[in-house]
């Protein structure tokens, strides 16, 4: 009856239900040893035998597994459990709208959870070191096991529904842990439910970009603030390297520039040398970002690490092609606007325009020494038709336009002579853009 | 004689059944009971089934209790729902419509914001509470947010697009062309006013929840050149935009010309400083001054030496450069104004 009489091929029912006993005498054991990433590991199914996991499987699928956790498991750890593997089996099941069913049931027990261990860590004397001398945040992985599930069937609810409700409410829910975690209490911080704030906020932030939410994530920055958190480079180096990397996302689309450039880079530099895909997520947001403030990457990069469409913008800039250029930005206009980075790629345009002024200027120089900081906008004007863009030929005002703009973010050193010249600098006609700062619009 | 209006004083509580609500009907819901005859202080039997957005919820799901009006007056004025609204309060669909024509009609007239404003609210209230999602509804609520545009009304017209964004969503759904026909139209207002209230996040929230084919029509393209043009500083396109914009869109952009105009004025400063003097005539085409004298009323308020003819502007004898009193008024729109409102 536990089993809800589900045909179930090689195993007959009474084995089913040892081993689901047995599956869950294990989780007691190592919850009494304090051994948290061990619980954490047998919820998620690592290791556990296909026979084991197929009997749990359908124990979950019929519920019955809740009252086999209660019975087996002391306290909190009952109730959580079973709407654990009631949630992980629905979702593995692909019946998501009842994963998040159990999921909501999850996310209460969690609290009870949490709350039960954190009075009996608050009520314990902190003068003598703990029995078992694990400390008092030793259950934080199976906390994110948890929130992971929530995540997940969130996911498969919506996918179903086809809306994005569930993960509305699941950042609700997830963020109600996140304040549990953040509590007042009396052990010390880095043994303190405070070292699960990290990876708590990292999930809420995979939510919010996944279905474009991106306002709350500025609240969720300020979690930080609270002085007696730690800072973000003394959690474990994934989450930390995760954080700052939609931390640095983030920035990017408030055009915090040079806060993004840090956060992107120091997530890059302590990212796995094996995670591969993660190191080209990161480079994806970081690139642009160093494209702006003028510094080119090394080809060397690319050859490790290719993306073609750095590449061809990075060309067009350099040997300012304005037509490269706008071509590039038009055939990568999806791709840009859904990672975000469109108004950056947006923004070189003015690299582009300075280079080939710079090259006008050169042209210039090289057929009359004399006169050759005096640069005639027809010039400039011809420069663009070879370039085969569209240019007015009534009057100079866009190009003086563009010029003037570059004059402001300090990128020429000169004047305009309306309708006729630029006259550049005899100094440094064209100063070193990363010695500039750049203006903001 | 058609307009519901009772008398513009107080009292006026006809002998027969049904109310007449007063202009500027600002008094508590709990007042107007004790007027109905035979009502009690109490609020209504059960629970209060208005939910957060105003809508009356009926059982669960089945359309058969689909709440319908039976008020005939055409006009009333918005009042904050506390408790469930009784049929007679409420105008039903064929009702609405002729309140809808009237509307139309004052405003060509000339009626007030304030009045208007006030009667579309309960318009659409009255739609939100019977659950009329249909082209009338999107109508409804598109013409009160041009209206909104026009007199740049920004929290109004956020509100109204909020609500459009779901029907536009709901007519997709049901497949019903006729309610999503002006669908680019609001998008492109709704990225407009995000690049006028500088909320650069939601800017790229917004595009990226955009389908790439929304990005390619006219309009929502028309949009995020301007948008490109304003935060690249490119004073020109941004000019030649403007003089191109259709009204309400231009409208729109007279919020951020002032912002505009005054770095531009910096640019300039900074690019043709060493000529000893420059023509007006260039300074009016750059700042998107049509007229001379306008633009030399500008420059002079910002502290730019002029000829004593106005003809000539002297770069060389400007020392301080101070803000406009327009730049000031336009600035007050700018990351401000939200109000998450019901309808």
């Amino acid at each position: 009856r536990l089993l809800g009489g589900l045909r179930l091929s090689g195993l007959n029912r009474v084995s089913m239900s040892q081993a689901v006993g047995g599956f869950l005498s294990k989780v007691q054991q190592h919850i009494g040893r304090e051994n948290g990433r061990q619980v954490a590991k047998l919820l998620e199914m690592v290791g556990v035998p296909s026979g084991v996991k197929q009997a749990i499987r359908a124990a979950g699928r019929s519920k019955g597994v809740v009252n086999m956790a209660k019975r087996q498991l002391r306290g909190p750890w009952g109730p959580f459990v079973g709407s654990y593997l009631v949630s992980a089996s629905m979702l593995d099941a692909n019946r998501g709208i009842e994963a998040a069913e159990a999921a909501k049931d999850l996310q209460k027990f969690t609290i009870k959870l949490m709350d039960t261990l954190l009075s009996a860590a608050n009520n314990a004397d902190w003068d003598a070191p703990r029995p078992g001398g694990k400390p008092a945040n030793w259950y934080l992985p199976v906390v994110n096991s948890a929130v992971l599930q929530l995540r997940l069937s969130a996911y498969a609810a919506d996918d179903e529904k086809g809306n994005t409700d569930e993960q509305r409410e699941m950042l609700r829910l997830i963020r109600e842990l996140l304040v549990c975690c953040i509590r007042k209490q009396k052990a010390p911080p880095k043994q303190s439910l405070k070292m699960g704030v990290v990876f708590i906020v990292n999930h809420i932030f995979k939510i919010c970009f996944r279905i474009n939410l991106l306002r709350m994530t500025h609240d969720l920055q300020r979690t930080f603030a609270d002085p007696s958190i730690p800072k973000i480079e003394e959690f474990p180096k994934s989450q930390a390297v995760t954080y700052k990397y939609f931390r640095g996302r983030i920035q990017l689309m408030d055009e915090k520039y040079s806060e993004a450039e840090k956060d992107l880079e120091w997530a890059f530099q302590h990212c796995h040398k094996g995670a591969r895909k993660n190191k080209m997520r990161i480079l994806q947001y970081l690139i642009p970002i160093k494209l702006l403030r003028s510094k080119k990457p090394k080809p060397r990069l690319f050859q490790k690490y290719p993306f073609p469409q750095f590449e061809v913008i990075m060309k067009a800039v350099q040997s300012g092609d304005l037509k490269m250029y706008n071509d590039a930005l038009m055939h990568y206009e999806d791709l840009f606007v859904q990672q975000g980075v469109f108004l950056v790629m947006e923004k070189l345009k003015k690299f582009v325009f300075r280079n080939l002024i710079k090259k006008v200027y050169l042209t210039n120089a090289s057929i009359s020494d004399a006169t050759k900081w005096q640069i005639p906008l027809l010039y400039i004007r011809f420069a663009l038709k070879i370039c085969r863009v569209e240019v007015d030929e009534d009057n100079f005002d866009e190009i003086e336009c563009m010029v003037a703009n570059l004059i402001y973010d300090k990128l020429i050193r000169g004047y305009i002579a309306h309708e006729r010249y630029l006259v550049v600098s005899k100094k440094i006609p064209f100063p070193d853009p990363n010695a500039a700062p750049t203006q903001q619009q | 004689h058609v307009s519901g209006m009772s008398s513009r004083g107080r009292g006026g509580r006809r002998g027969r059944g049904g109310r007449r609500w007063r202009s500027r009907n600002r008094h508590s819901s709990s007042k107007d009971k004790t007027w109905r005859r035979g009502a009690t202080s109490r609020p209504s039997h059960g629970e209060t089934r208005v939910d957060s957005k105003g809508r009356v919820a009926g059982e669960a799901g089945s359309a058969s209790s689909q709440f319908v009006g039976t008020m005939q007056e055409l006009e009333k004025s918005y009042f904050r729902l506390t408790r469930k609204p009784k049929p007679s309060e409420v105008r039903p669909l064929a009702v609405l419509q002729k309140t809808f024509e009237l509307l139309r009609r004052k405003r060509a007239e000339g009626a007030g914001y304030e009045y208007l404003s006030d009667q579309y609210k309960s318009l659409r209230q009255d739609l939100m509470i019977q659950d009329i999602k249909s082209p009338f509804t999107v109508l409804v609520y598109e013409t009160f947010a041009r209206i909104a545009i026009e007199i740049t009304d920004l929290s109004e017209f956020n509100q109204c697009q909020a609500r459009l964004k779901e029907l536009y969503a709901e007519g997709r759904d049901r497949r019903e062309p006729e309610m999503v026909k002006n669908y680019h139209e609001f998008l492109s207002y709704r990225l407009l006013y995000l690049l006028v209230t500088s909320r650069s996040m939601e800017m790229m929230e917004f595009l990226r929840s955009l389908a790439p084919k929304d990005r390619k029509d006219k309009q929502v393209r028309f949009a995020m050149d301007v948008m490109i043009a304003v935060t690249q500083g490119h004073y020109h396109a941004f000019n030649r935009l403007y003089n191109g914009a259709t009204p309400l869109v231009g409208s729109v952009l007279k919020i951020i010309l002032p912002r505009v105009r005054y770095r531009t004025l910096a640019k300039g400063i900074k690019a043709f400083r060493p000529m000893r003097t420059t023509k007006i005539e260039m300074w009016m085409r750059i700042l998107n001054f049509p007229k001379q004298d306008e633009c030399a009323a500008y420059l002079a308020e910002c502290g730019v030496s002029l000829s004593k003819d106005h003809k000539e502007v002297l770069l060389n004898q400007t020392k301080n450069v101070k803000r406009p009193k327009e730049l000031a008024q336009a600035n007050k729109h700018n990351g401000g104004g939200v109000v998450h409102g019901l309808f």
